[in-house]
Formats: C-alpha cells, structure tokens, sequence
C-alpha cells in the first residue's frame, strides 16, 4: 500500500520548481563497480525466520526498534507487536479503549534518547506510547489548530543531536515541541523557493556538520542550520553526477559521517560534500535484457555493516556493497531453502543491541541474521554447477603453494579450487587417457618440501606436474619388488630428510626419491620389533624427526637408528593407557605436544616429560572419534568429530562445541580431512563438502542479555496490574495469599531458546533453581518475612548475566499476630460485652445490679474462653500447616502470654547439651527487661522440671524475683522424657486458678506437637530420600495430621457450643485434650519406630501410658493401666512387652468392639531373699478385653498377628497364654522369668 | 442443646472416615451449623454404600484411604448407584493420580484435611448446588499439570542423564560411580525424577521414559 502511495506522490510530485544545484565538472567514481557480473549471488548466510507462525501479528512488517530495556518492537500493517525472545505481545487498536493503539496498520516506529517509543501510522496520525500507565498518547491533525501535526499519515521519524524530534507526514515535515506538546511545521510553499521541495516527507538525517537533511518525493533537500533555507538537490537527465531519481526514501548516515541516499527506482547515491555530487549504485537495469526492469533499483533500507553497506530493495532483496574491493553480494529469497531471506521485498533493516539484524519484509515477516552464528562457510556441491564442488564425501584437503586449495573427494576424484575466483577444476580418472588422476577415491594429500602435490588413492600414488597438469602414476607391480607395496594408499608424509613415507593397507612405504624406488615395512608376527599393524591409518613427523605410525591396534614409533618399531601404546597394554588403540589422527603442536586422535577419545602426549593427558565425553568433546586436528593462529586446537567441530583452548583445557546449527555442513566429518591455508583459514572435510572458515571470528555470543520479569500473577491474576512488570521493584504478599507466581525472559534474540534461567529466593532458598525459556518460577506458603528474587540468566552460548534482576518480596504475617488486630479484637470484644451488657440490662429491666454484674462476669467468661479457644484454634491451623518451627513457637509462646495475661514466656530446652533459651516472648520494653538466664539458674530450673509436674515457684530464686512476682514452671516431654519446659512470668503476685493451669497445660502440649511434629517432617523428608518415596514417610505423618485436623475441627466449634451450653463445652475441651494427647502419644510412639533404642531407654510404665494415650486419643475405649513393675527389665524383655501390647492393643481396636481394656504388669520375686541383689523375678502381662469380637476356636492362630506374639515370646524365653470366653471377652497373658538389671 | 429441625433448605450429610476422632471433629462442626443435618456415618468404604442408601444424604464426606474397600472405590460404587448424591473428597493425600482418580470417579469436590470447618461447610453447600471446590494446593497442581502435559518436559540435563543410566540398568552407586557424584547425590536425582515422572519406583520410570522416548 505504501509503495502505491508512493507512487501517488511521486506523480503529484512533477509540479512544483526548485532551486537546483548544478555540477560544475564530472567527478571520477571512486572504485564503483558498474558492470554486474561482479554481482554475485550469495548463499553462504542462514537467515532465521519470525512468521505469524511464531505469533507475530502479520507478516507485513512495516518497522523494527529495540527500546531501552531491551524489548523488540515490530510495527505490521496489522498491530504492534512486542517481543521478549519467547513470544509476542500484541498491541491493537480497540474502538472503546481511547487509550489504546490509534490504529493498527503502522508505518514507522522510534525510539528516542529518553527511551520513549513512537508509532507512526498509516493515517491516525502520531501515537506516544507511555509505558508507566501502558496507554498510547494521540497527536492527531487539527485543521483548526495550526500547532497540530500536519498530517495523520505519519512516513518518518527521527531525532537529531539536539535532541529536537522531527516527524515526516505526507502533509509536511513537523518539529515537535515537548513541554507544549505542539508541533512546528514545515509545508512546501509554491511562491517560496527557500521552503521545502515537497509535502512528503519519506526520510530525515543529519550531516556531520548539524545540519537537517529531508527526503521527499521530489527530491533531496538540506536544511541550513541558522537560516531555516532548504536547498534543493534534484535529478538532471543531463548530468550523471546529480541525485539519480527525486523520489529519495531513505537518507543513511555511515560511520565515517558519508550519506548514502536510496531512493525509488534510482538505485543508492553516495554524497560528496566537497563536490555537492552524488556517486551512483545500482541505477541502472539490473538485467538490461528484461524490459520489465526499466529502472534501478527501489531502496528501502541502508546500513552499514562492517565494511559493507547492505541495500534493502523493494522486490530484489539485498545488496551488500563492499567499500573494501567493490564487489556486491546479492541476497534473495529462495523458495527451496528455509535459510534464505524469507522475501525479497525489504521494509526495514535493523540492527540490535547484541549486533543481530532484524530485516522486516513485506509479506515474509521478519527475517533475522546473527553475524556470529554465520561465520562458517562451505564449499558443497550444487546440482547442475560445474563450477562447484564434486560430490561425495571429502577426504583430504590441504593447500598449495600457488594458494589454491586441493580437494580429495570420495569417488569424484580430485577438486582443485581457487579461493578468491571460486572457480573449480575438477581432475577424474581416465582410462583411456594416460596422465590423469590413477583414481577417483581420493583418501590422501600432501605438498611436500619441493611443493609438490602427492596424491594417494585407492589405486597408486600420484604426483602431480603442476606445468603439464598431468599426473605421474605410482603403481605396484608384482614383478618389481621394488615398486610400490599396494595400491590403496591411506596416508602420506614427509620427514626432515626430504623422505617421503606412505601409509597403506598392507604395509608401510619408505620412497626414495633419487631411484624412485620402494622399501617395505610389514607386521611380522615372529618380529616383536616389527610394524604393529599392516593397515595403516595416520603418520607422522616429530620435532626430532621421528616416525610415528597410528594403526587400528596401536601406536608406533620408528626407532630409526635400530630400524625397529616400538609400540608405544597399543591394545596389547594392560592397563591401557590411551583412550582407545584406533588411531585415527596424529596431530603435533607447535609447542611441541603430540595429540593422539582415537575412536574413543583424545590425547596428550609430553615427549619432555613423558605425560600422556586423555580427553573424553566428560571433558567436553562432542563425540569420541577425533577424526582431524589443527592448530590456528591464536593456539587454539580445532578438531574435527562425528559431533562437529570442537574447539580446545589449551591453558586451561575448556572445549567450544559446533554443530551443524552453528552453520557447518554437517556434523559427520572424515578422517584426516582437515588442512589450514596461508591466511590463517581453517579447513575441514566432511560427509557432504568442505567448511572452511576462519577462525578468529568464531566466538561465542558476547552479548549480556538483560533480564526481566514479565509476569508476577498470583493464581494467575497480576499482582500489581498498573505498573510494568519489568520495572516492579517490590511485591507486597498477605496471608493467606503468601503464593505468586513468576515469568522471565532474557532479552538476547539469538537462538533464545537456548537462553537459560536460574532463581533463587534470598532467605527462603537454600540454592540456585534452574529454568529454560518458557518456564515460570512459583514459591507457595511464604513464611512472613522479606526476601528478595534474583534471576539471572544467560545466552545462548552460555553468557551469563550474573546481577540479573532482583524484586524484594514482603510477605506480611497473617492479621492475627499483628497489634492492631488483638487490639482491634479486644476493643471489639469490649464492644461487643458492652453491647451484651446493654441489652441484658435493658431487656431484663427488672434485675437488681447483681444479677447484671453476674452477667457481666460471665460475659467475660465466655470471652475469655473464647479467646482461649481462638488462641488454640490459631495454634492448630499453624500446626496443621508447614510453617518453620521458630515460628510455631513463638506465636504459641505469645498466645500464652496474651491469654494467660503473663507478662513474660519463655521456652527453654534441655537436651543433652547445656540447657538453653529456645525462645521468648513478652512486654519487653528494653532489651535488660528480660530475664538473664545464667548456667546456674538453667540448670536448678533443670532440676525443677525432673518429676514432671507444673509447678509454681515459691520461693523465687532471685534472677527471676526481681523480675516477676509470680513464674510457672511447666515441663514438656515431646518425646517422653522431659526436654522443655516453659516458663510463664507474671509482674504481680497472683493466685493462679486450676483453669490457667490447664490453659497452661494446653499450650505445652501444643508446643511438645509442635516439636515433635517438625521433628517427624524431617524425619519423613530424610526418609523419603533415602527409600525413594516409600510410603512409610507418608503414612508416618499420617497419624498426627488427622489428630491435628480433628482437634482444630473441634476447637472452631468450641466458641459457638460454649456459648449453647458450656457443660457441652467443657466436654468438648475434654475430648480436645484427649486428642491432643492422643496426638502426642501417637507422634511420640512413630518417633521411637525411627529409634528403636529409644524403646530400651525409656521406662516401661512410660512406653505402655504413651500406647495407651495414642489408643485413647483415637477411639472412645476405656483402657486402664496397672503397673506394678519396679525392677529394671532386659533389654529385650522390655521391647517384647512393649511389642506385645502395641499389637494386642491394635487388633483390640480393629477387631474385638470392646469397650473397655485392662492392661496389668506385675513383676514378683521368686525367691523372698531380699539380700540377693540378682534375684530372679517373674513377670506377668496381662491384657484383658470385653470384646466380643474375635473366637479363637475358628481362626487360625495367625490370624490376628498372634504367632507373632507368640515367636516374640519364645524369643526370650517366655510363655504366651491366649483365653477367651465363648461370649465376651479375651485375656492375654505373657509370663517371663529371669534376672533383672 | 436445640436441635434444628430439618426444613427443606437443611442439607443432609454422611460422613465417611475409618478414623473415630475424625468423625468425632466432623461430628462437632457439623452440629453447630444450622443448616447442615449429619444423617450418618461409616467408618469404612464397605459400609458406605448401604449406609449411604438408608439414609439418602445430598452430600458425602469421604476420606479416601481406609482399610477394607477404598474411597475412591466407594465413590465409584456411589455415584453409580445414586448419581444424584455429590461427594466431597476429603484427606491427607494430594497425589495427582489419587486427586484424578477421585474426581474421575465422580468426586465434585477435593479437600484436603488442612481445611478450616468454615471452609468445608462452605464445600458442602457448594457442592449441594452442584459446584465443584477444589484445595488450592491441588488447583495449583492441576494447572500446571495441564500446562506441562508431556511428563518428562521438567527433568534438568542431569536428570535426564541419570534416566538414561536408569534405562541402561544401573543401580545406585553404579549411576554415583558414572557420573562422579556422591551415592547421596545420586539417590537424590532419582528421588526428584520419580517425583516429576510421578511415578513410585524405578521401574515404572523407566516404562515412562521409554514409552515416551525421553532418553535416546
């Protein structure tokens, strides 16, 4: 559409005089090319494609700008679209967002110095794009304000050194004035010479020397700087020096400040500012015959690149003009090919921050061309082109003197080819003609000292006559035992001497050159000093002259004076030392090294110091089979693969990989087939052609990407909806919605998706997580407190951007810890009994003030319960979830002191180590408020805790009483003995009641849960790596979840059926502590089954009561405990009492619908000697059930678990008697007798 | 304590779970929500059908692992029997395949036992009206299980080379040994690759990986 636009105007175009600039004298061209058979078509450059297939709007790309952070955006003649190297964002114009995009066909897009991006389009006039509230700002033509844009067909935008912003319309060139928002305009004005030329104004650019020039459809003009003047430059039929056509669209600034002037059907014009005169390019008929190409080329695009200036046309691709030597590369799209450019209609070509070009194209989207992953080039065979390479595989190739390079190919003989004309000469076999190449499988190459090309084939070795261009022939010849070995020639070389020695399959040749004559070396079996191997695959010469021999089953080396070979690492070793005995190349370094390529791997060897170095998979290499090795100017190793080519640097043994994605021919390179020319280029064969490249350019990706968010959701919704995502310093989370979730991009376009990703979470994560492209990160049940994102991310080479970015994450605690919440709870509370207080008075006007004041202390009653049953609801649902410990405890510390109305909690541990403050809690007001906890008092509050009971200390030690008038002293046992205590302060003396000391008593319970609980979580999470998720680590927690789950089930209904019926009430409360208890026992019992010491540690009363809480806990069964047991148990004794009753008591619950159980142990002397220390006792466990649930008589003994009952008892020596009543009831009996401890 | 009578809005509830204290819990909360009448419980998936048929409730609670007969076994038997009658799943366990399998059999709803009593009354009333309520922890799951549909997409580079040696037949310390890590470290990679697999013992990993071709 534009083009036809154009081409309106450049009809409108003819009227209209102007003041012309004349030459005075013709000026030579300065080494421009004007003849096109130097144009050559090029197709050594992969250029990657972005369709509508990969979510761009439309394939008529209009415009292409990278802003400040580093975002892609491409105007279409359909939308505006965003890229971040993962996918687009798609802008358009909505008819009811008026702050939307003011239309969607785009003609031109700009970024100016402040980083704001400007959209053009195609007849909505100017927009603004303010990032902060994401809306587009319109400039929109006013015929009734002059300050308006002249235009809303908006072809041009560009900004000068002064920072002024100039857009060009079709209705005139504008200045925008920024704090006005008003724009400057410039029309063309018949009557004024001086005023522009023409209305449409198609580009903008500034000389060197500041001043504006304009290019409009009817010619070039210059604005003087002071003056305000255009000056006209015109096209003169008469004069070839003049701009070559009127209608200049594009206006480019090189490097060296020199403009370049495309214009339509003219072709490119290079100014020369001494002369005022315009050098021509390409203004003429690309292809004279054709009269459909009446005209020069139509340019749409200039860029320099390098020491080219490549020329976008409208429907002939791309020109690249080289200022060097004048030839002109041309690029087309080719149909066949998917690495071509994508269409030869060019809009835009746009270099990015990283150095990628991004060309847009009218019908072809965008194509990309990434200079660094274009740097390997290639000799192939092209169908139907002599002048191109042979096909087949190439096999050997090195360089000649002259300069040429010569190519052994597999079955298409011998390729000559000269590097700077291209040209190929091909050498066959010839049977019929003598003096031709003696086979067309060409497996070996070598210019000897003389330079002299020696080839070597499957059939003779040939030399080459560089004078006659023939080949004399080496043959074997049965009757001459002189002449060659065998005909399959495999390799060649040449040692300090002059000697030239060839490797073949059936032995090794020593030629001497004066008689032209062949000696032989064979393997020989009876000869340990002869060639290890007949079939030869590699020679070569040392520093000291030496021969080596690479063979299928080992290495030699030539000991010239003994004339014998030694094998210096074969398959004959044990160990072996190489990485493998196919010795496939032999490579020596400059420096000296040897390398040793194999079928498995590579090697160094130090002749100096004797050192043989292995290189495998794991140290980089691409593929195990080291096919060919070179060396290049700067000492780096290349080395040719069935991985491709890999790149070693020897300080510090780091290996570069290439494959055929990087650009080479294929990944399957040949043996041997590697050579470096004389300009320091680097050659390789492969499977299908030669890649040839040099080497300095290749490199990794240099490029930093930038890294950004691009989403923060949190359950998909965005967090913070207003401001960009990229520039969001800080997300605030609230409880219950401690989640978000997160996506990132890294703003590096080449190959992006092989960018990849790591985040870590400070204060939350323990190490970096990694992600790729298309990845989102997601962090779940935040703990209060502040953390920061980092991400970094890296290119596709492995670049990494290590500071990455960062956003802080505050997650706030849930609403119930925070001040204003209890406050705001208990003003409402007051409120509320206020309330109460009221309308108790008011509708039972008739009551004395005793009964209110009663009513009003009950009121506070519930109140008080009621928070009480809050506190602990809170306290379970934290339990309940997995919140770390320190947090549990605290918060439980400070319900204690809320709701017991202490002053100071403080929860101390002691473990095996000296006894230690976990936590506290309290009104501390200054830091010397709190208690100061000596060893001494630890430790007598230590032995405080021993029997286990709550206790209010009387008389005060003097640490605390000049701290607190009253302290409660409360031990928890989490996992049976006493390790804890807590410890509750209070400023006053008080009398504490019997129901603070059950509060008190819940909250410990809570706190023994909560250790223990953490401490099973580990346990779980430990075992489940260590039994690849065995389900014992789940059903371990099992358990304890449900009594959790149950009681806070419990605890949420407790306010409302107190406030019914408070009997209800306290039952309920009751059955809380049950459960809790229950809970307690359970967790305690699961943590002895992970330390099964712990059974023989503890007391027997103690383990049987934790079995029997566990029961009571979750069923509604009687169960009553007798012991009467005081000696000390064996080991094992005690672990079967203890098995037997967990499994009697388990198949009670499961099976027997009993009611009621009771369990007695009584332990008797046998002898009544009370002076034998070591008597024997006897010891009797009893179980009894009135369960009718089970008859002995008609299941089998084990069923039940009863022989394993039984066995356990046998085991120590002890009876088990099973009764069981025809009606109701069982008794189980377990009788032991033995010495005790 | 008054007890509501049962109107027509009253929402009849079954409760099914093998573990008493449970009931209990349940028992409780449901006893002091108005509109919520508990007309049962069963302490097994055995039980639950018949109970299920005396009684006629409009919504079931019903833990998922119990000893005899399943939940999702229990579901399965209810809902083919009573299609009319919504089920809420409601345990300890939040296993992708335990969460497809429940409502593929016709759960409407899955909890978790971290649930408040407000929440669930809330599940039951929604469910009543035939709206599905799912733990936030499994929706999460489940989106992203619907966004990474190819299983094998999250495993590192690493942890694709384990899989591979896990194909081979390597145990353990021989997969420590190749890739010169720790048996620690080693056992941790396979951890983490049933775990994206969501798989539970090697050999089904393998099955997968094959199947999937996600080794070469």
């Amino acid at each position: 559409m534009l083009c036809a636009l154009i081409a309106l105007l450049l009809a409108g175009c003819q009227m209209g005089t102007s003041r012309l600039v004349l030459q005075s004298s013709p000026v030579a061209p300065l080494a421009s090319p004007v003849d096109y058979p130097h144009i050559s078509p090029a197709e050594d450059l992969k250029f990657h494609q972005l369709t509508v297939d990969d979510g761009l709007s439309s394939n008529l790309v209009r415009s292409i700008v990278q802003d400040f952070t580093g975002f892609i955006w491409v105007a279409t003649g359909d939308g505006l679209n965003k890229y971040d190297g993962t996918g687009f964002t798609v802008y358009r114009h909505h008819n009811d967002i008026p702050t939307s995009l003011a239309s969607n066909d785009i003609n031109v897009l700009f970024v100016d110095a402040q980083g704001t991006l400007w959209v053009g389009t195609n007849g909505n006039g100017l927009d603004r794009y303010d990032r902060q509230m994401s809306e587009f700002q319109h400039f929109v033509h006013d015929p009734a304000n002059p300050h308006s844009i002249s235009s809303d067909l908006i072809l041009s935008i560009f900004q000068d050194n002064r920072g002024d912003l100039w857009i060009g319309t079709v209705g005139g060139l504008n200045k925008f004035i920024p704090r006005a928002n008003k724009f400057q305009r410039f029309v063309n004005s018949p009557d004024d010479q001086t005023s522009l030329v023409s209305n449409s104004i198609f580009s903008i650019q500034e000389d060197g020397s500041g001043n504006l020039w304009v290019g409009t459809g009817n010619g070039l003009d210059r604005m003087d700087d002071e003056s305000g003047i255009f000056t006209h430059f015109r096209h003169d039929p008469e004069n070839p020096t003049s701009l070559s056509s009127n209608a200049v669209l594009v206006i480019y600034r090189d490097a060296g400040g020199e403009l370049w002037i495309g214009t339509e059907g003219g072709g490119v014009n290079r100014y020369d500012p001494t002369t005022e005169s315009f050098h021509r390019f390409l203004d003429t008929p690309l292809d004279p015959s054709d009269p459909s190409t009446d005209r020069g080329i139509s340019v749409r695009a200039i860029i320099q690149i390098d020491t080219n200036i490549w020329v976008g046309t409208l429907g002939n691709g791309i020109f690249a003009l080289s200022t060097g030597d004048g030839s002109i590369r041309h690029y087309r799209n080719d149909p066949r090919s998917g690495d071509s450019l994508s269409d030869d209609r060019i809009q835009a070509i746009y270099p990015d921050r990283s150095g990628l070009l991004w060309i847009a194209t009218a019908g072809g989207g965008i194509s990309q061309l990434d200079i660094n992953r274009n740097r390997f080039h290639a000799y192939a065979n092209v169908n139907d082109d002599p002048n191109s390479l042979s096909t087949g595989g190439v096999l050997a190739v090195v360089q000649s003197t002259g300069g040429d390079i010569w190519v052994g190919t597999d079955g298409s003989g011998l390729d000559r080819i000269n590097p700077e004309t291209g040209r190929v000469i091909h050498f066959l076999h010839d049977p019929t003609v003598t003096g031709t190449l003696s086979n067309n499988h060409v497996k070996a190459l070598y210019l000897d000292h003389a330079g002299i090309l020696w080839i070597g084939t499957d059939r003779g070795l040939n030399r080459f006559d560089p004078v006659t261009a023939t080949f004399t022939v080496y043959l074997y010849d049965p009757r001459n035992r002189q002449s060659l070995g065998d005909n399959r020639i495999t390799a060649i070389t040449e040692d300090q001497h002059n000697v030239l020695w060839i490797g073949t399959q059936a032995g090794l040749e020593r030629f001497n050159r004066t008689t032209e004559t062949f000696d032989h070396y064979y393997y020989n079996a009876n000869d340990p000093g002869s060639l290890i191997a007949n079939h030869i695959w590699s020679l070569l010469i040392d520093e000291t002259n030496t021969l080596w021999v690479g063979t299928a089953v080992g290495l030699d080396r030539y000991d010239r004076a003994n004339n014998r070979f030694i094998h210096v690492w074969s398959q004959l070793q044990d160990p072996p030392r190489l990485t493998d005995h196919h010795i496939l190349s032999l490579f020596l370094h400059s420096d000296g090294q040897l390398w040793i390529g194999t079928m498995g791997g590579l090697n160094r060897y130090d002749p100096a110091t004797d050192q043989l170095t292995t290189f495998t998979l794991r140290d980089g290499l691409p593929n195990e089979y080291i096919y060919c090795m070179v060396e290049d100017r700067d000492g780096y190793l290349w080395l040719s693969t069935n991985g491709g080519l890999a790149r070693m640097d020897l300080s510090t043994n780091s290996i570069l990989n290439f494959t055929q994605d990087d650009g080479l021919l294929s990944n399957s390179f040949n043996q041997n087939a590697c050579a470096t020319s004389r300009d320091g280029r680097l050659f390789f064969g492969a499977q299908n052609g030669l890649n040839d490249f040099n080497p300095s350019h290749i490199r990794q990706n240099p490029f930093i990407p930038p890294v950004i968010l691009t989403s923060v959701t949190q359950g998909g919704l965005p967090i913070d909806p207003a401001a960009p995502t990229d520039e969001l310093s800080r997300i605030i989370l609230r409880w219950p919605n401690n989640y978000f979730e997160f996506e990132f991009a890294a703003l590096s376009y080449s190959q992006p998706e092989e960018n990849r990703f790591a985040y870590m979470l400070e204060n939350y994560d323990s190490d970096w997580k990694t992600a790729t492209p298309g990845q989102s990160g997601r962090y779940a049940n935040l703990p209060a407190g502040n953390y920061t994102l980092n991400i970094k991310a890296s290119n596709n080479d492995g670049v990494w951007n290590d500071t990455g970015s960062t956003i802080d994450v505050v997650v706030l605690a849930p609403f119930w810890q925070s001040a204003w919440f209890q406050w705001g709870l208990l003003v409402s509370l007051l409120a509320i009994v206020g309330i109460g207080v009221q309308l108790r008075v008011y509708s039972i006007n008739q009551r004395n003030r005793m009964l209110s004041a009663q009513v009003a202390e009950r009121t506070r009653e519930i109140e008080q319960r009621r928070k009480a049953a809050e506190g602990l609801k809170q306290i379970l649902i934290l339990l309940n979830s997995n919140r770390p410990l320190e947090e549990s405890l605290k918060f439980i510390l400070q319900q204690t002191c809320l709701l017991l109305s202490a002053d100071q909690a403080y929860l101390l541990e002691f473990g095996e180590n000296d006894p230690t403050v976990l936590t506290a809690s309290g009104n501390f007001e200054k830091g010397d408020d709190q208690v100061a906890f000596h060893s001494e008092l630890l430790t007598w509050l230590r032995v405080q805790t021993e029997d286990a009971r709550t206790r209010v200390l009387d008389p005060l030690p003097p640490a605390l009483a000049e701290r607190a008038g009253t302290v409660i002293l409360q031990p928890l046992q989490p996992e049976g003995t006493v390790t804890a205590a807590l410890l509750v302060l209070f400023n006053q003396k008080k009398r504490v009641n019997e129901e603070e000391i059950n509060l008190l008593k819940s909250f410990s319970e809570q706190i023994s849960l909560a250790i223990g609980n953490d401490r099973l979580r580990k346990q779980a999470q430990e075992l489940a790596i260590l039994s690849e998720r065995n389900r014992l680590a789940r059903d371990l927690h099992d358990a304890v979840s449900q009594a959790l789950f149950s009681a806070s089930l419990i605890t949420e209904s407790l306010p409302a059926i107190w406030e019914k019926d408070p009997e209800e009430g306290q039952t309920m409360l009751q059955d809380l502590h049950r459960l809790n208890r229950g809970a307690l026992a359970e967790m305690r019992t699961l943590l002895m089954e992970l330390r099964p010491a712990a059974i023989s540690e503890a007391r027997l009363d103690d383990l049987l009561r934790q079995l029997v809480d566990a029961i009571v806990g979750r069923t509604s069964l009687e169960i009553k405990l007798d012991i009467d047991c005081q000696d000390h148990l064996p080991t094992n004794v005690q672990d079967v009492v203890y098995r037997i009753t967990q499994e009697a008591l388990h198949n009670i619950v499961k099976h027997a619908h009993a009611s009621k159980v009771h369990i007695k142990v009584q332990s008797m002397k046998l002898i009544a000697e009370p002076s034998v220390i070591q008597a024997p006792v006897e010891v009797i466990l009893e179980i009894e059930d009135d369960g009718c649930g089970f008859d002995p008589m008609n299941v089998p003994p084990d069923h039940f678990g009863i022989q394993n009952m039984r066995e356990r008892a046998v085991s120590v020596g002890a009876t088990l008697e099973l009764n069981s009543q025809s009606n109701c009831g069982t008794i189980i009996r377990f009788i032991w007798q033995g010495i005790c401890e | 304590m008054r007890v509501t009578p049962p109107s027509r809005k009253t929402i009849r509830v079954l409760l099914v779970d093998d573990h008493e204290m449970v009931r209990r819990g349940l028992a409780t909360y449901l006893k002091i929500t108005p509109d919520l009448l508990l007309v049962g419980e069963a302490t097994d998936g055995s039980t639950a059908l018949a109970i299920c048929q005396s009684t006629k409730p409009d919504v079931v609670i019903m833990d998922l692992v119990m000893p005899k007969v399943s939940g999702i076994e229990a579901i399965r038997q209810i809902r083919a029997s009573m299609p009319a009658v919504q089920i809420i799943a409601l345990t300890s366990f939040q296993e992708r395949d335990l969460v497809q399998q429940a409502l593929q059999e016709g759960a409407i709803s899955y909890l978790l036992k971290n649930v408040t009593g407000e929440e669930l009354t809330a599940a039951i009333r929604a469910a009543y009206h035939g709206r599905p309520t799912l733990a936030p922890e499994i929706a999460h799951d489940l989106i992203r299980s619907a966004n990474h549909r190819q299983p094998g997409e999250d495993l590192t580079k690493r942890e694709r080379e384990v899989l591979a040696l896990m194909v081979e037949g390597l145990t353990n310390p021989e997969i420590a040994t190749r890739l010169s890590v720790s048996l620690s470290t080693a056992r941790a990679h396979v951890s983490n690759i049933l775990s994206k697999l969501n798989v539970s013992n090697r050999s089904e990993a393998v099955a997968l990986a094959l199947r999937l071709k996600l080794v070469r």
